[in-house]
């Protein structure tokens, strides 16, 4: 079964893999399954907030639709949801295996530095994809078993619309496991930058002076949920899968060049 | 006879701390080669950059004519490894480590693993590896580095942690490695197990190569221990002041004496005969008794590696080892302690 970097990440990621979808995929279907109980609830919830309070929250959906009741439960956290597992799972690629002075035998077999990141980094990524599929069928099934009268199929593709975000924590996370010889620091970094981005990012849509800055922040890219109102925007997609990739191209070059310790 | 791994000025430094310094070694095919020192004295290191883990601050390093900084990948191919400070992927069994180690060397049977498991007792290998003894986890390590049958095995302390009869086996194995053509080079402070199977000994005092040798030679050059027992009185005055005797002393016995000595034995011989004599004992020297008088006090390996049945101090024997009869001798520089990024063992023992 492990006949490659690529088949051992896996299994290494399995339970990671398995935890989050359960806990993800439940959290999508509750969200969806108790929508009908609290939705006339929902409609004046927010009515004595301010424009820009609203749309940080709400983004553009009507806060008494299906739409705005998942982009408030569901799509403000996806991202730091997803950011966990990523940063959990880039930090052990490189970081943690070196921590764990495994790195080195593993080195020491004919496989380029290149390779290995690479088919680490394509370990994570499928269980980065299995993940948003598992919410995605987590959301349609609540959804289906309370009769929520939503769009099922934009949906779910606006749950796997978190895939570019999670290419770009991927890429950032390689660069700090590839940085650091302590998983801890590779994660505490990568942690530290997901969280002030978040952080800031809410800030800017409160206070109107420090918006012209929210276009430097991975998460003004990351789409919020907008598929299930209108369409991705490609743009943005292109955004955050590009600096994932520089960033994981930015990982390759220090990891090749950098000595191994353990 | 062909080279198989050569190195040329290799050094190393990290900040101020020069770890390995100017090493030239040659070692050529299907040989066990030892290359012995203390925990610190380098080996790891000179080690580690033969496997392009780390890499030099100048100097080459070639493994079957290739540099291995520009060819790691392909070199890495004929090379087995087995890390001094082992660590092992301890959710797998020892028989998906094999099955993994094998595949990135693209060898997919696993009867000889499974074989050298057998061989070396390991005791299930379905077991996860973080539930193993560190001796089974040791035999796995040594599995895992021949597995594919490596052209070279580069063996880092590969006894550590293994009781005598599995040692024995591992000397077995490789014995039969060479005889099926494998170089073997292998760091160790255990200089029982070096004399043991080595064909060639480097001996590396902080960074540097000071000695490279047979066995044979390397103790040939070295002084003898020697114990008569007398009928009568010793004749230690005289006996003391025989040319080649640098210690002669009386450990209690009053009709008994110990010498160390160097060149030939005529001299001891005619003087004794003069004498009654109960018993006359000669031995050489252990090869860590040679190692030893390649250190200081200062910097000798601990009391728990030492085992020269004698208890000449360090220093006497150094005295021993005459400087003008080495094989190949470099200049032992010293080497200034400093700041750098080094394993911890071995900036421990530095220290």
């Amino acid at each position: 079964m492990m006949h490659s970097v690529f088949m051992k990440t896996l299994y290494d990621l399995r339970w990671n893999v398995l935890a989050f979808c359960i806990g993800l995929g439940m959290l999508a279907f509750f969200v969806l399954f108790i929508y009908p109980s609290v939705a006339d609830a929902q409609e004046g919830m927010f009515d004595g907030l301010a424009g820009e309070a609203a749309q940080a929250i709400l983004g553009s959906a009507n806060p008494g639709t299906p739409e705005g009741f998942l982009n408030v439960q569901l799509f403000s956290f996806l991202p730091l949801f997803l950011a966990i597992f990523l940063i959990i799972s880039s930090s052990a690629a490189i970081a943690g295996e070196e921590g764990d002075k495994t790195l080195g035998v593993l080195m020491a077999r004919p496989v380029s530095r290149w390779r290995v990141l690479t088919e680490k980094a394509a370990a994570i990524g499928v269980g980065l994809v299995v993940i948003t599929l598992a919410m995605a069928l987590g959301a349609v099934l609540g959804a289906v078993v309370a009769g929520v009268d939503i769009d099922l199929v934009k949906m779910a593709l606006a749950i796997v619309a978190a895939i570019p975000w999670g290419l770009f924590v991927l890429g950032f996370g390689l660069f700090c496991s590839a940085i650091f010889k302590s998983r801890m620091w590779a994660a505490l970094l990568a942690t530290g930058v997901v969280v002030a981005a978040y952080m800031f990012n809410s800030l800017t849509e409160f206070v109107t002076s420090l918006v012209t800055y929210n276009r430097f922040l991975p998460m003004y890219y990351y789409n919020w949920g907008d598929p299930l109102i209108g369409s991705l925007n490609w743009n943005h997609v292109a955004v955050l899968s590009g600096s994932g990739l520089v960033f994981y191209l930015l990982a390759m070059l220090v990891f090749e060049r950098r000595e191994i310790v353990g | 006879m062909e080279t198989v791994l050569r190195t040329h000025k290799l050094s190393k430094r990290f900040g101020k701390f020069v770890a390995v310094r100017d090493l030239d070694l040659d070692v050529e095919r299907g040989e066990i080669y030892g290359f012995l020192g203390p925990n610190g004295a380098g080996k790891s290191t000179t080690i580690r950059m033969l496997l392009d883990l780390i890499r030099p601050s100048s100097g080459t390093a070639e493994v079957f004519g290739r540099n291995v900084r520009k060819h790691g990948t392909s070199v890495r191919r004929r090379i087995g490894y087995l890390p001094g400070e082992l660590a092992l992927y301890e959710n797998l069994s020892p028989r998906q480590l094999y099955e993994y180690s094998g595949s990135l060397y693209g060898v997919s049977d696993m009867s000889y693993a499974l074989e050298l498991s057998e061989r070396l007792k390991v005791t299930n290998v379905d077991a996860k590896i973080g539930s193993l003894s560190q001796g089974n986890k040791q035999k796995v390590g040594i599995v895992q580095a021949l597995l594919h049958k490596p052209q070279l095995a580069i063996l880092d302390e590969p006894t550590n942690a293994l009781d005598p009869l599995v040692r024995q086996e591992v000397y077995r194995i490789l014995n039969e490695a060479r005889e099926h053509g494998t170089t073997v080079f292998f760091s160790s402070h255990v200089l029982a197990e070096a004399e043991r199977i080595c064909d060639r000994v480097a001996i590396i005092r902080e960074g540097e190569l000071t000695r490279v040798g047979t066995v044979e030679e390397l103790k040939a050059i070295s002084p003898r221990r020697m114990k008569i027992s007398f009928a009568g009185p010793v004749p230690l005055d005289e006996l003391s002041a025989i040319n080649g005797v640098s210690d002669a002393r009386m450990n209690g016995d009053p009709h008994t004496v110990d010498l160390l000595v160097r060149g030939n034995m005529d001299a001891i011989v005619k003087v004794a005969s003069r004498y009654n004599v109960d018993d006359f004992y000669s031995e050489d020297v252990s090869l860590e008794e040679i190692f030893l008088g390649y250190y200081g006090e200062s910097d000798a390996p601990p009391a728990s590696m030492s085992n020269t049945g004698t208890d000449q101090p360090v220093s006497e024997v150094q005295q021993l080892i005459p400087p003008d009869r080495v094989l190949e001798e470099r200049p032992i520089v010293a080497v200034p302690a400093g700041d750098g990024e080094l394993r911890d063992n071995e900036m421990d023992a530095r220290r």
